[in-house]
């Protein structure tokens, strides 16, 4: 059963758990792959995504409604996919430190996050790859912008209300993005001249 | 439009939503999540509110007999060190003998 936003409001103050588990029904999908597309792991994003539940779960009674409801879960997604990025290159980093105090073995180039993204087919590896390699060079909130839009396939209007900003500015991040990402593309192509 | 095999191979990179693909959450991913009720339920309600409320009120009265108490030897040490200036100038003639 579907609901709309007001009637599942009505419902998480009348049976929470109810409402919890229906929320898990009709979002468990977006979420997923909102966290997959960031952190692109199966096993990382679903610990994100258990992160995530269990904060929405705690912060029930406070959702009034003010944004939908998908919007309001995608941006505790996308900020809990974020958080968990920020620990695993700051663990990497020490990693690297303790590796040198103990010999000096050679540094693992920074920013490899390994990727076992099942959305991807193995004929698309290399591809994605090299997708993932751009994107990640971009700024944090040009990332953010193409992501939504271009993997989770968001609109303008939705990208613009979960980063909390106009649709202008989320035209003007793309427009960079993209521009960075066939510059950095152009620059790949030239170098290992394909 | 015709591209050439450059601008072909950038757009095909480009276009992510053509090579990555929705991916289904597993059914133990959804039991887990169904499971966050009462795994939160169970870690909190592990303290009985009767007891919090307890121990927070031994604290506090722990706090004020120790504040009163403070006070209290605050000023028996300030009555001590006058009594003892008082009969000291009073006796100071005999010392000088």
């Amino acid at each position: 059963m579907q609901l709309d936003d007001q009637s599942f409001i009505t419902l998480a103050h009348e049976n929470k758990d109810r409402a919890f588990s229906m929320l898990v029904d009709a979002y468990t999908g977006l979420v997923f792959n909102a966290c997959l597309n960031t952190v692109r792991n199966r096993e990382d994003a679903e610990d994100v995504v258990q992160e995530v539940f269990t904060v929405a779960y705690l912060s029930l009674d406070k959702f009034e409604g003010k944004s939908k409801l998908s919007t309001w879960l995608y941006s505790i997604a996308l900020n809990k996919s974020k958080e968990f990025l920020r620990s695993k290159t700051r663990k990497k980093r020490f990693g690297i430190f303790t590796v040198l105090e103990k010999e000096d073995s050679h540094l693992v180039p920074e920013g490899t996050i390994n990727y076992e993204h099942p959305g991807i087919q193995l004929e698309n590896k290399e591809r994605a790859a090299i997708f993932f390699e751009a994107i990640d060079k971009l700024a944090e909130n040009q990332r953010t912008a193409y992501t939504l839009h271009k993997i989770d396939g968001m609109s303008y209007s939705e990208v613009a209300e979960l980063m909390g900003t106009s649709v202008s500015s989320v035209e003007s991040l793309m427009f960079r993005a993209k521009k960075r990402l066939k510059e950095f593309l152009s620059a790949y192509y030239e170098k290992n001249e394909l | 439009m015709n591209m050439n095999p450059k601008e072909k191979w950038i757009e095909e990179r480009m276009n992510a939503d053509s090579f990555i693909e929705r991916v289904a959450p597993s059914e133990e991913l959804i039991g887990r999540l169904k499971a966050i009720p009462s795994l939160v339920n169970s870690t909190y309600e592990k303290v009985p509110k009767k007891i919090v409320w307890a121990v927070a009120a031994s604290i506090a009265i722990l706090i004020c007999v120790n504040l009163i108490s403070l006070n209290k030897y605050d000023s028996a040490v300030k009555q001590n060190t006058s009594s003892n200036e008082v009969s000291d100038s009073y006796f100071s003639y005999l010392k000088q003998l």
